[in-house]
Parts: structure tokens; C-alpha cells; sequence
């Protein structure tokens, strides 16, 4: 793992635009995206084959392209925590209301979870690696740890990798009765990265490290944390990025705080962009800006779900 | 660095564990028929692949109390513990694990039945059911439930996804990442996925026959398969048995339609290469060929001019199993990955449960006798999926 990875391009669609900036929306009990207009990426014939998420994903996905001057990835690798959601229900509930009859097949292929990877396939004309990852919370860390084994592989030398979530009406009614926005706004987003291993002149910043450990305590998160850093060669951070809210600081996250001693120096993102399972490709976007802007040496982000059971740690530093 | 295969875990329609599922083949039993526990109004119209037990005996089975438990859980908890039974109980104390889960449909079974009265009177009351309806919770939930630490992720390929989670956890053992991958995928059968392919109009109402001329479409199943794998050194460390390597993988994209392969297979074709340029194997070394033959006009046909192009004259036995599991969907490539590695294993090839007439244009026999006593080196594993995903993984007998 000697090669260095860096971030060539962002494409973000978030609450805020098309920006992963810190300007807090507020009031709201839902945080949707500020769409940009499709028109200016795809044509019409093709938008019309697009569901909500498809064109959030693709479109996010194609400005990370444009971002980075690449028109042809090696490997496109797609994470989302819930998938499709809007066609998934709209099958469900065709299905329940015509009693498992004359049922249309659109909702259902979309309803799949690659269906933003397949079509990312398809636009671009890309044979190459393919991949979708929808684990929870950590559906963003997955896909960007997959795009780094490639490239220490050299399977690849150009990733196209990103992650996206959309809010419906039956997910935020289902959600919020599960407690899931509990101190917390609803949000969705997208945002896609470009990595390769070759410095540029546009290079934002080098992605070092994606780890993840399931299972642990937050206690054991301490030691984990220590030889995360020790690892990485790191003796201080000097930004870190946490999944909770300033007003509401869940445990792992204070106890995260803690054990770095960043009270001064942590930026909380949840309620820019509301809660969503791939968030943490909001954060990533932050990072981005954020290094660059205040040349830091490096920033670490945390996230954590399940009560502080599962936490991933990604890696930045300054090219 | 080679990686070994040293546990094998499956559950399916014809069989609750590696043993049953085998005997079946032995019997040339199929465990496609009528729909026994599933509550579809479409119970008379079409056969499928389903476990022969009820979620009620699932759930004991695993000692679980909860109702909210999905079925994908189920049967993923009893394809893992079968996997790992031959690893000391703390053993992701000790090593560094990953869990890879490929799913496609996750715990569909419970939101479809939540949804009827959110649908029909929108209450919200059976709320628990949801609770474990996305694809990663299979993956957590057998992870915390077994006592499993380590990086714990979730594929969704449609129905390449537990390939995918295979050569996920191989690659991530190659690099340095972890000791032991737990990899593998489950899918259960839905009302959702029923009707879904109904309206592809790719359902075969009678028992499916894959790389026939007069095949008309697949019968769906369910089930889930994991296998444990390790490198050379832990097999060593922890005396566990080696059963083969896997050799060769490769993961590829038709770029072609949502739902359809190409015509001439181009990913599959692709996938098949770069699995054979990544074990350094020739095309003649393959023994046997475990395809992804659902059954449906286009897989087949796509899939049988790939393996045409690339094998030329010398096409080496194949069959496609989905004739005796049905298609299970998210959990199809671990099945059949662990069925590849039985190949090698005791040296067998498994047939086809119904084939009578070759595709037209396409000289593709597959067997229809298990064999025993076979000379088996190599297998290769197709899984291709909507959005154009295939992949192919290589595993070959222990040098």
C-alpha cells in the first residue's frame, strides 16, 4: 500500500445545492435536495428513463466526471443505504392494490439497488468494474474502500465512486415511526468522487485510509483509534468530522471527541444535509473543501450507527 | 498470495445444509414445486425453489424469539453457522474478519406484509416488521447475533451479488486488509420478487429447463450460502482443512440494458477472460463450468455464445444447478460458489435436472448424470445480474 490515492473531482446534490457547504438550512422538518437542472447533463429521451435517485446519483456522478476532466472511469462502484426507494414502494403498493395483478415491470427494475451503478454502466459506455454496495450506514465507506483496493491493486487507475439516498413520503413516515430521525432532520443527497492514483494539478486532497470495525464497543474504540493513527503515521489530527448533530451529541461521537482531545476542532455536518444512510458522502464533500480551504495536514472522519456498535474512520490528508 | 477455501455453508431448496443439498443431487431430486409457505395469491400459478421449512422453524432452528426477523436473516444465520463450525468460537477475537453479504431484497418479506395495512388503511402499526427491511441488516444482524467482529458490509448486484461479496472478501484478504473472509449472500422468497418477474414475463409456470431449446423462462427460489476463506498461514495456524483456492475472479459490466443481456454476452464474455487472466489458467483447463443458466430465452443464450467464443471447440462440461435450486436470486452466486468448491472438494460434477433438446446454433450439451469420481482441477462460476453486472469466479484444486 505504498502508492498514494488522491481525490481528482467532486459532484455533490445536497440540501444546499451542489455544494457540500456549511450553511445551515433551517426550520425544517425535511431536508430535500436542491436539484440542479437535469437538462444540462442529459438529454430529455434520456431523463425520461430516469427515476428521482437515478437522476440525483447519475447526475451527481457525471459532475464529479466533469470535475475532474475524466470521461471514462475505469470502475464505477455505487453505495446506497436504502436503495430505490420511491419505485420499491411503488411496486409494493401496486402490488397490494391490484391484489398481485396487472402489474407495470418499470417500478420493479428500478426498484433494484445497482440500478444507479447499471445505468452509470450504460451512459457511459463502461465495461469495467461494476459494483453497489448497501450496507446501512456504511454504504459510502464501502464503496470508497472498494475504489482504493483497486487502485493499490492496479486493477484501475481512475474510480468513478460515490454514494446516494433519496427521501420519499412512505420512507419519511416509515423512518421517523422507527425513530430513525429521533433529534435529528430527514435529509437525502448524492455525491460521487473521482479517485486515481496520479498527482494532478487540480488534486484535492490525498484519501489515505478507509477502515471499519463492526461489533466493537465504544470502549475498544480506543485502542482501535490509536493504532488506527499509529498505522496511518499520523501523530495529530487536525480536523475531525462527526455524523451527530452540534445540539445533540450521541455517545461514541463525545467519546470520539474525547480520546482525539478535538473539542475545539470537530465539525458536526448532520444538520446540513439531514439524516440519511450515505451521509458520510456529504461528509467526505466537506472534507474536501474544507482541507483545501484551510490547508489543514489532515482530516479524519467518524461515523458511527447502531449506538456507537459500528464505526468507520476515512482518512484525508493534503496533497 | 493464495486465498483457500476452508468452510462451506448453504441452505436451499434442496437441502438445509451441504449434506441434504448433495444427497439431492445424488437422488437427482429438484427442489422446485408448488408454493408451500409463501402467502401470494399466485400460489397455484407458478413452482419455485423454497426451503422446506416455515419461518417458525427457521427461527428455532437459530433460537430466535423475535417476529421482526426477516426470513433472508434466517436463512443467512444457519448458512453462516454451518461455515464457520469448524473455527474456534473466538476466532474474530484473534484474527481480523471480514462479512460479506450480498443480498438483493433484503428483508422484503416482512415489509411486504407491513405494508398491506399501511397500504390498504396507511397505519403504521406493524412498524416493527420494517424494521429490518434494508439489504445490510442481514449482515449485522448475523454478525452480532454469532458474535462476529470485523468489517461488516453488504453488496446488492441483483443477482450477481453474493459473487461479488466472494471476490470482495478475497480481494480484501490479498491485500492485507483482513485474515478471514466469511463471504457469501441470501435472498428469501417474496411476494415483491414473484410478481416482479412476473411482469418481466421471465417465469416459467412448470419446472424451469436452463440451456434448453424449448426453456421459457426460470422459477424463483431462495436460500443463502457463505464460505469461510483464509490464507495459506491462518489455515495453518487455526488447523483448518483446505478444500481449494480461489484463483481466479473478475467483475464486469454489459453496458447494454437494465434487464437484458447482450446478445453475443459481451460482459459475461469479458467476465470469463479477466476470471482466467487472473488465475493464469488457459481456457483448457477448466473441468467444469457451473453457468448462470436461468432458464430465460436471454440469459442462456447470451451466456452460451459467450462460453462458445471463448472456449472455441473445446467447451468443457457444464450445467446450470438453478434447474434443481431455482434461481435464488442475491444468494445464487454463494450457492453455486459452494457447490463449485464441492465440485473440486469430491471431485463430482452436478447436472442439469431436465435437459432434452440443444439450443439451436449453440453446441452447448450440458450433463445431465451426476458424476462421481471425476478429475475436477478447475471450475469456473458464472452470476450475472440486472444493470448488466457479471462476474466469474475460478476455484481450483490445493497444488
Amino acid at each position: 500500500m505504498s502508492i498514494d490515492i488522491y481525490i481528482q473531482g467532486k459532484g455533490i446534490i445536497a440540501a444546499n445545492g451542489c455544494e457540500a457547504s456549511l450553511f445551515e438550512p433551517n426550520g425544517l422538518q425535511k431536508l430535500n435536495c436542491v436539484e440542479p437542472n437535469y437538462g444540462d447533463f442529459f438529454d430529455n429521451r434520456t431523463l425520461r428513463r430516469m427515476s428521482r435517485i437515478i437522476k440525483l446519483g447519475a447526475t451527481s456522478a457525471f459532475m464529479a466526471l466533469k470535475d475532474a476532466n475524466i470521461t471514462q472511469p475505469d470502475a464505477i462502484i455505487v453505495g446506497t443505504g436504502f436503495g430505490c426507494l420511491e419505485d420499491t414502494s411503488m411496486f409494493l403498493t401496486k402490488m397490494i392494490n391490484n391484489k398481485e395483478e396487472l402489474l407495470n415491470p418499470t417500478p420493479f427494475i428500478f426498484s433494484t439497488h445497482n440500478s444507479i451503478s447499471g445505468i452509470l454502466g450504460i451512459l457511459l459506455q463502461s465495461n469495467g468494474y461494476n459494483n453497489t454496495f448497501s450496507h446501512r450506514n456504511f454504504a459510502f465507506e464501502s464503496s470508497l474502500l472498494d475504489a482504493l483496493i483497486l487502485l493499490y491493486e492496479e486493477e484501475i487507475k481512475v474510480a468513478l465512486v460515490g454514494a446516494v439516498d433519496e427521501l420519499t413520503h412512505d420512507s419519511f413516515e416509515i423512518l421517523n415511526k422507527l425513530g430513525y430521525y429521533k433529534g435529528k432532520t430527514a435529509g437525502e443527497g448524492a455525491s460521487f468522487f473521482i479517485l486515481s492514483s496520479k498527482k494532478e494539478e487540480h488534486s484535492i486532497a490525498k484519501l489515505k485510509a478507509v477502515k471499519f470495525y463492526s461489533n466493537y464497543s465504544i470502549d475498544e474504540m480506543k485502542i482501535n483509534t490509536t493504532n488506527f493513527l499509529i498505522e496511518n503515521g499520523i501523530n495529530k489530527v487536525d480536523n475531525l468530522i462527526i455524523s451527530s448533530n452540534k445540539e445533540n451529541i450521541e455517545l461514541a461521537d463525545a467519546a470520539m471527541i474525547e480520546t482525539l482531545k478535538m473539542q475545539d476542532k470537530t465539525i458536526f455536518f448532520k444538520h446540513f444535509c439531514g439524516e440519511f444512510p450515505s451521509s458520510s458522502g456529504f461528509a467526505f464533500g466537506v472534507a474536501c473543501s474544507v482541507i483545501k480551504k484551510e490547508r489543514l495536514k489532515n482530516i479524519l472522519i467518524y461515523n458511527q450507527y447502531d449506538d456507537g456498535n459500528n464505526h468507520s474512520f476515512i482518512l484525508l490528508s493534503a496533497c | 498470495m493464495e486465498i483457500f477455501v476452508t468452510g462451506l455453508g448453504i441452505i436451499s431448496s434442496i437441502g438445509n445444509n451441504v449434506e441434504e443439498c448433495l444427497q439431492s443431487f445424488e437422488n437427482h431430486q429438484s427442489g422446485i414445486g408448488k408454493i408451500k409457505f409463501l402467502k401470494t395469491r399466485n400460489k397455484d400459478l407458478f413452482l419455485v425453489g423454497e426451503v422446506k421449512k416455515d419461518n417458525e422453524e427457521l427461527a428455532e432452528m437459530n433460537q430466535i424469539v423475535e417476529d421482526s426477523v426477516s426470513r433472508s436473516i434466517l436463512l443467512a444465520l444457519s448458512a453462516t453457522k454451518e461455515a464457520i463450525r469448524e473455527l474456534p468460537s473466538d476466532f474474530s477475537n484473534k484474527f481480523r474478519v471480514g462479512f460479506f453479504s450480498g443480498t438483493t431484497v433484503g428483508g422484503m418479506d416482512k415489509t411486504e406484509s407491513f405494508f398491506e395495512k399501511y397500504v390498504e388503511e396507511g397505519s403504521l402499526k406493524n412498524i416493527s416488521k420494517i424494521r429490518n427491511h434494508d439489504c445490510g441488516k442481514i449482515a449485522d444482524y448475523v454478525c452480532k447475533n454469532l458474535d462476529i467482529k470485523g468489517v461488516v458490509t453488504t453488496l446488492s448486484t441483483a443477482c450477481s451479488s453474493s459473487a461479488n461479496s466472494i471476490i470482495m472478501g478475497a480481494r480484501m484478504i490479498k491485500n492485507g486488509h483482513i485474515d478471514i473472509a466469511i463471504a457469501g449472500g441470501a435472498d428469501a422468497l417474496t411476494r415483491f420478487t414473484l410478481n416482479g418477474f412476473n411482469t418481466l414475463k421471465i417465469l416459467d409456470p412448470n419446472q424451469c429447463k436452463p440451456l434448453d431449446e424449448t426453456r421459457i423462462g426460470l422459477n424463483i427460489g431462495e436460500g443463502a450460502a457463505f464460505l469461510v476463506m483464509m490464507s495459506d498461514k491462518v489455515a495453518t495456524t487455526l488447523n483448518q482443512n483446505k478444500f481449494c483456492t480461489i484463483s481466479g475472479y473478475c467483475n464486469t459490466n454489459d453496458s447494454f440494458h437494465q434487464t437484458a443481456l447482450s446478445e453475443n454476452g459481451t460482459g459475461p464474455l469479458l467476465a470469463m477472460k479477466g476470471a482466467l487472466l487472473k488465475s493464469g489458467l488457459q481456457a483448457n483447463e477448466i473441468s467444469y463450468i457451473n453457468m448462470h443458466g436461468t432458464g430465460t430465452r436471454n440469459n442462456d443464450h447470451a451466456e452460451g455464445n459467450a462460453i462458445i467464443d471463448l472456449f472455441q471447440e473445446s467447451c468443457p462440461k457444464l450445467s446450470a444447478t438453478k434447474s434443481f435450486t431455482g434461481h435464488t436470486l442475491g444468494a445464487s452466486g454463494a450457492i453455486e460458489a459452494v457447490l463449485s468448491v464441492l465440485a473440486i472438494k469430491k471431485q463430482l460434477i452436478f447436472p442439469n435436472f431436465s435437459f432434452s433438446e440443444p439450443m439451436v446454433g449453440l453446441n452447448i450439451h450440458p450433463e445431465t448424470k451426476f458424476q462421481r469420481n471425476v478429475n475436477i482441477n478447475h471450475v469456473m462460476s458464472n452470476s450475472f445480474g440486472f444493470g448488466g453486472n457479471c462476474s466469474t469466479l475460478i476455484f481450483s484444486k490445493c497444488q
